[in-house]
């Protein structure tokens, strides 16, 4: 089981893990190409994250909304934060085509959860392979169903 | 045994089991009311109206309580959600049926949906590891979807990250206290669990359909 740490230190290493995982998400975001080559990349910078330092994703996320309020709105400011990285996908749909403004918090959610989960069952290692399934799930609504798979395919993952 | 003694153990047995149910009830509602780290023993059997002596007789603390209890809450939901998802309708109306009855059940029982969602992830990893496997049966259900689009070649785990999507969001909703609200938001949760499967356009027109 991983290491939880104490109530009176649990905001500053949520803190601490989050400014390092904006410091990496945010050097795969900003490699040279469109936006699904980014989100693609920032995508595969926090999976890899993930899956090297499994204790600090499990402060982002499980111990984040195992600590109540406080927990909550932390784990809130990490899931807008990659909503916020996602929502320049909606330039790539077409004006008619109507997309929910719920969208970004969702596929940031799906996402995260994936983390969780893995890293809760001591399989962040896995993480690595999952991430052209990561940014085909992210894509899809951008993109449609066969971009978005060609695209995670062909290097944007 | 004679028969009147056999009769006096099966009520006494009955007896206990409504107890039991009682207790796990409590605990559920206790819990999503005021969260798992903040509830006690004596508040779920006030809450129950039972005794201490009840209480530690069905279960070891509070912790064993509130995993039975979330096994009996979860099993609850499905088969309220399989009972409303006749499997003559298509993938889409099952989808659509079984997210809108899991709207409408947390809506009706925010406290249990509050234990379900939120405060389940407080309360140690084998209580995670439940929530896991009941997403999981979730999942289950959904991927009967990949076959709606076999040349995507949707990747493995697509349900996962789709159930992860609506979990989040209705996680999101609970923590803000407006679980009452779920049922109005089906259009929206819908497009996000469909959207991996059929695409934009089509995740559209469903949730146009929804509103």
């Amino acid at each position: 089981m991983l290491p939880s740490p104490q109530p009176d230190d649990f905001s500053h290493a949520f803190e601490a893990a989050f400014a390092r995982l904006q410091v990496v998400v945010e050097e795969g975001y900003g490699a040279p190409g469109d936006w699904p080559v980014r989100i693609a990349a920032a995508i595969r910078a926090g999976f890899e994250f993930a899956a090297d330092d499994p204790g600090t994703a499990n402060v982002l996320t499980n111990e984040a909304i195992a600590r109540g309020r406080d927990g909550f709105a932390r784990y809130n400011r990490l899931v807008d934060y990659c909503a916020g990285l996602l929502a320049p996908g909606r330039e790539l749909r077409a004006e008619n085509e109507q997309l929910p403004e719920i969208l970004e918090r969702s596929l940031a959610g799906g996402l995260i959860m994936l983390i969780a989960q893995r890293v809760d069952q001591g399989r962040a290692a896995e993480l690595r392979a999952l991430v052209p399934e990561a940014v085909q799930f992210v894509l899809t609504p951008y993109l449609g169903l066969e971009e978005a798979r060609r695209a995670a395919a062909a290097g944007a993952g | 045994m004679g028969r009147h003694s056999r009769f006096q153990s099966s009520e006494m047995a009955v007896e206990i089991e409504s107890k039991r149910e009682q207790i796990l009830t409590a605990m559920v509602r206790v819990v999503g009311r005021q969260g798992y780290e903040a509830t006690s023993v004596a508040d779920v059997i006030e809450e129950a109206g039972t005794t201490r002596t009840t209480f530690y007789r069905n279960f070891e603390d509070k912790h064993e309580c509130f995993l039975a209890a979330y096994d009996v809450l979860i099993d609850r939901v499905f088969t309220r959600i399989v009972g409303e998802c006749d499997a003559g309708r298509s993938w889409v109306d099952r989808v659509r049926k079984g997210l809108a009855t899991l709207l409408d059940f947390f809506a009706e029982e925010p406290e249990m949906a509050r234990a379900a969602v939120v405060e389940v992830a407080g309360a140690g990893a084998e209580a995670r590891r439940k929530h896991t496997d009941a997403l999981t049966r979730f999942t289950a259900y959904l991927d009967g979807g990949r076959r709606l689009h076999p040349e995507a070649e949707l990747p493995e785990h697509i349900s996962t990250m789709a159930a992860g999507a609506v979990s989040a969001l209705i996680f999101d909703e609970l923590v803000a206290e407006r679980g009452a609200q779920l049922p109005s938001q089906l259009p929206e949760l819908l497009f996000a669990m469909l959207v991996p499967y059929i695409g934009p356009a089509a995740a559209a027109e469903e949730m146009r359909r929804a509103a």
